[in-house]
């Protein structure tokens, strides 16, 4: 019953939040930006002539969606609310909260808000294009139904992670690119709420370690093993050869796994000075 | 007298940008194998990406090359006004009222520092290029062209950079500044994209940093290497751009300082 009771006052605080409200605006309208760009673009075009919704989506080729997926999506998921235990911390609000309730349960609670605002931030956004794309392209377009497949294009799709997916049902292939880039915004905010619990840094560091570590990681792995090893790859829709699934998935179990050890470790079985 | 004014720790957070320029270097040395030369490796790793800008993974690799090194850079150096602003603003501000001059002195600390984030990683390539490639110098004066233009157009761009997140941490705190600061790095990248066919480019805060792009007959040898210039973007008019830039973010940065509020400056973050 705590439990229940405290995701709900932490979801009521997460929707109050002016960073929440921030941030949201921030990535509708980088979503909004791209698709007023296409209706410039395709305006009075003919419709043979445009491409099905699914590849208009920003996540499958846009350069707007690139510089999202490359820069902002680690970032913009950490500053909704993952820094809120470190203001707590910083301001001693943790003691009123503290003596109120157990705090495994708070800390877990926070942690599951935290984990949900990650994904919501970056899917909702996502979804939201992939809607507004509905209005100005078809379904599926005359231009590439020759082939027989609803999706089918000239696109080289022996390079798509799901290609048989992309093929038969290309809109549940977005969806499914829309809910992996959503992971990631939970992993990063995840992250930066670990992050808060090692103490002794500033606010800047809990918000920007998870884009620091993975902007360095997809650059070190782009120019030393190859782009199969960065994890931006595997959230374009348009796609890399030779990506590996299990790859992606591996990575953010992985830092699932570093990001609950470090919450247990410091947060959870950390004995503080309330405790006796 | 300057390194004696500035935190240890700066420098030492500094060195993280070396193991960027290991990589670059690293990545590209196979590429200069037919001509083993620090002209092109420099040209390579530094100066941008061959024009026109039309396939998506140049693009790719063009945010990854030029921007990750900035950003980082921002993220170290992001801290460096509101750390000393909000420590110690009031026994600074109430002994002496001249905080434009505080303003200046940091913002020269803060170009040194950017520039010795790339004299480092400059030195890391050469060094790489010679252990890994047996680099050499073909053309002495083409090499220190390439070398101080790189060094000149990169520490300066990557300066407004740094100083607009200063400035704006002071105001609105470190978080937001940086946020905002990066949210412009991104949007500024994206534009030559969106101008790639328009002489317009040339005029976008981004292109400065593209030596590659710039019209210079010390670079006209080296064309079938990294590809066609924009005709009429000199050297020399990136580096007034780029003064001006500097000039009016100083302006901004000291009207700021000016009218802040010393008192409720206390650590927000």
């Amino acid at each position: 019953m705590e439990f229940t009771r405290l995701i709900r006052t932490e979801v009521h605080s997460l929707l109050k939040r002016r960073e929440f409200l921030i941030v949201m605006t921030i990535n509708l309208v980088w979503m909004i930006v791209p698709f007023l760009m296409d209706c410039m673009k395709y305006y009075q075009t003919e419709i043979t002539y445009i491409p099905p919704a699914n590849e208009l989506w920003v996540g499958f080729h846009n350069h707007m969606g690139e510089a999202y997926y490359l820069f902002l999506l680690p970032l913009l998921p950490a500053l909704v609310y993952a820094d809120t235990h470190y203001l707590n911390l910083k301001t001693g609000m943790y003691k009123n909260i503290y003596s109120r309730c157990r705090k495994s349960t708070y800390i877990l609670a926070k942690g599951v808000v935290i984990l949900v605002s990650g994904f919501i931030i970056v899917f909702l956004p996502l979804l939201l294009n992939q809607l507004l794309c509905f209005l100005i392209a078809p379904l599926h377009s005359t231009r590439n139904s020759l082939g027989g497949w609803p999706a089918y294009t000239s696109y080289p799709t022996y390079t798509l992670l799901f290609e048989s997916l992309f093929l038969r049902k290309p809109y549940l292939h977005n969806f499914l690119y829309m809910a992996m880039a959503g992971l990631l915004g939970s992993m990063s905010a995840l992250l930066s709420y670990a992050v808060s619990f090692l103490g002794g840094q500033s606010r800047l560091i809990v918000v920007a370690t998870p884009m620091i570590i993975y902007v360095v990681w997809n650059f070190t792995a782009a120019f030393l093993l190859g782009d199969e090893y960065s994890l931006y790859a595997y959230l374009f829709g348009g796609g890399v050869a030779d990506l590996m699934p299990s790859y992606f998935f591996f990575c953010m179990a992985l830092c699932l796994m570093v990001c609950l050890a470090i919450i247990f470790m410091k947060g959870v079985f950390k004995k503080d000075e309330l405790h006796n | 007298m300057r390194i004696h004014r500035i935190h240890k720790t700066y420098f030492f957070k500094l060195l993280i940008g070396i193991f960027l320029a290991f990589v670059v270097g690293g990545s590209v040395i196979p590429f200069v194998s037919e001509k083993p030369y620090y002209e092109y490796l420099f040209l390579i790793s530094y100066g941008g990406i061959r024009l026109p800008v039309e396939d998506g993974w140049a693009y790719i690799n063009l945010l990854l090359d030029s921007l990750v090194s900035q950003i980082l850079l921002i993220f170290l150096l992001a801290n460096y006004m509101s750390d000393d602003f909000s420590t110690c603003s009031v026994y600074i501000f109430t002994r002496s009222n001249r905080k434009g001059a505080w303003f200046l002195h940091k913002c020269t600390d803060l170009f040194f520092l950017v520039a010795l984030y790339y004299i480092l990683q400059f030195a890391v390539l050469i060094v790489v290029g010679r252990v890994l490639g047996r680099l050499t110098i073909s053309d002495p004066a083409a090499f220190w062209h390439i070398i101080l233009s790189e060094l000149a157009l990169l520490a300066m761009f990557s300066f407004c950079y740094v100083l607009t997140v200063n400035v704006l941490s002071l105001k609105m705190g470190t978080h937001y500044a940086y946020l905002f600061t990066v949210l412009l790095a991104v949007v500024f990248s994206v534009l030559p994209m969106l101008f790639q066919n328009s002489t317009a480019v040339k005029f976008l805060p981004f292109s400065q940093s593209m030596l590659v792009w710039h019209d210079s007959k010390k670079l006209a040898l080296y064309r079938d290497f990294v590809g066609s210039c924009i005709p009429h973007f000199t050297i020399l008019f990136s580096l007034l751009y780029l003064i001006v830039l500097i000039g009016i973010l100083l302006l901004i940065g000291i009207h700021l300082v000016n009218n802040i509020e010393i008192m409720g400056s206390e650590r927000k973050d």
